[in-house]
């Protein structure tokens, strides 16, 4: 066994907040929180992008009032609903790319043993696993590339499958998308196709460098142009500044997603992002609201990372701009119970819904 | 996480009990066998996980 197996220290030091500009002080974060309230819910127009580089620099303790702003645009732009997904690593491992997030790729030497396409019943147990726990989207994820023909044949063989036999949405993340391959998903009844941008295309080279940023953009272009919903996301803690994160929500607003799942780097053993602090609370909550004011027609999701990040204030989050939330375990470790967050719910009045993107 | 009385390996790391007490961080599921230390194939499902040893077969739970 190699050393680089020995499991990760959680770090709890300060996130290192790089950015280009000084912090606001008290007064003038309460006036850009006001002036943004005005702009969201008075005026309904999105946010500039210095109006939202200013909220960046509001100071920690005026976080909550951030956060309470976004729990407000949420309600106002999406409605009180929140939309519950399951999610299956149906081929793990074994990636050829080189995310250095990711313990799934063959070329870090992680804990995950690389294991072939899950036979169809295990996949429609664990859709039906995913149902009964209420949610209505399940997204197929595979560690690939992009989908060779016989994944094309399994993914198209799954989708009407699972949705006729469970009614929930199917979704699917299996990476990089030909034209042909993005019309074949879309006819073949996939709801919602997954592909992250996961950083701003700045910072992109110093996390993958088996493919490019504009590649990502790419088939975001192509699930939006063959006409299934978006379904693009972030992964912040890899080391990326405060201005780098600004440069994604441009990013983001540009690829126009459906859904923006939200993931916070959990570190994970073996792979070059190991050794990387944890997202400190305040501060993931801090971007969690900045990413509902700066897209607040999103289903903004949790998504993997909020145990490790968040611990007790999950339901900070919530409150924060959240509207959709992975349920049950990810996709190479484990979530909270399921009651845990049905009960979070249920405490916060939220109910469980079926969303989509408001226009 | 494996109990260092019982299991003769850490099913987070690999090594021997003697070596490692438990290191399996409560929200990864078992990566290594507690019998034989060998690394095993694990696919975790929305309610659970299911972890396989070449030698000494299945484990499976519900989370």
């Amino acid at each position: 066994m190699s050393d680089t197996l020995q499991p990760v220290q959680i770090s709890r030091k300060p996130t290192p907040s790089r950015g280009s500009r000084t912090p606001l002080t008290a007064d003038e974060a309460r006036r850009a929180i006001r002036a943004a309230e005005t702009a969201l819910l008075d005026e309904r127009r999105m946010l500039t992008a210095e109006e939202l580089a200013e909220l960046a620099y509001v100071p920690d303790g005026s976080v909550p009032s951030l956060a309470s702003l976004a729990h407000e645009v949420r309600l106002a732009w999406c409605g009180p609903e929140v939309e519950v997904e399951g999610i299956l690593s149906a081929k793990t491992g074994g990636c050829p790319e080189d995310c250095h997030f990711c313990s799934q790729s063959s070329k870090f030497d992680t804990v995950v043993k690389a294991t072939p396409f899950l036979d169809t019943d295990e996949v429609l147990e664990a859709a039906r696993e995913t149902a009964a726990l209420g949610a209505s989207e399940f997204c197929i994820v595979l560690a690939v590339r992009g989908p060779d023909e016989r994944t094309m044949q399994r993914l198209l063989e799954l989708v009407p499958l699972i949705n006729g036999e469970t009614g929930l949405n199917v979704a699917v993340s299996a990476g990089i998308l030909t034209p042909e391959q993005a019309k074949r998903l879309a006819d073949g009844g996939v709801h919602r196709y997954n592909h992250n941008l996961e950083t701003a295309k700045s910072y992109f080279p110093q996390v993958v460098t088996s493919h490019d940023w504009t590649e990502r953009e790419q088939t975001c272009e192509l699930v939006r142009e063959h006409g299934m919903e978006l379904c693009c996301g972030a992964l912040l803690g890899m080391g990326e500044s405060i201005d780098q994160r600004l440069e994604l929500l441009g990013q983001l607003r540009e690829v126009d997603p459906t859904e923006v799942p939200l993931n916070f780097l959990k570190p994970m053993a073996g792979t070059p992002f190991a050794h990387l602090p944890a997202v400190e609370p305040l501060e993931a909550i801090r971007w969690i609201a900045l990413f509902r004011i700066a897209l607040p027609t999103v289903i903004l999701r949790y998504a993997g990372g909020r145990e490790f990040t968040l611990g007790d204030l999950q339901a900070m989050g919530m409150t924060s701009g959240i509207n959709a939330l992975i349920i049950g375990n990810y996709l190479t470790y484990l979530g909270r119970s399921p009651q845990e967050d049905l009960k979070m719910l249920d405490d916060l009045r939220m109910p469980v819904g079926l969303l989509s993107k408001v226009i | 996480m494996s109990n260092p009385t019982e299991a003769a390996h850490c099913d987070g790391c690999g090594k021997p009990s003697i070596e490692c007490a438990g290191c399996r961080w409560e929200y990864d599921p078992p990566h290594y066998c507690a019998q034989c230390g060998v690394r095993m194939a694990v696919n975790v499902s929305p309610n659970g996980w299911k972890a396989r040893c070449k030698t000494h077969g299945e484990l499976t739970r519900l989370t």
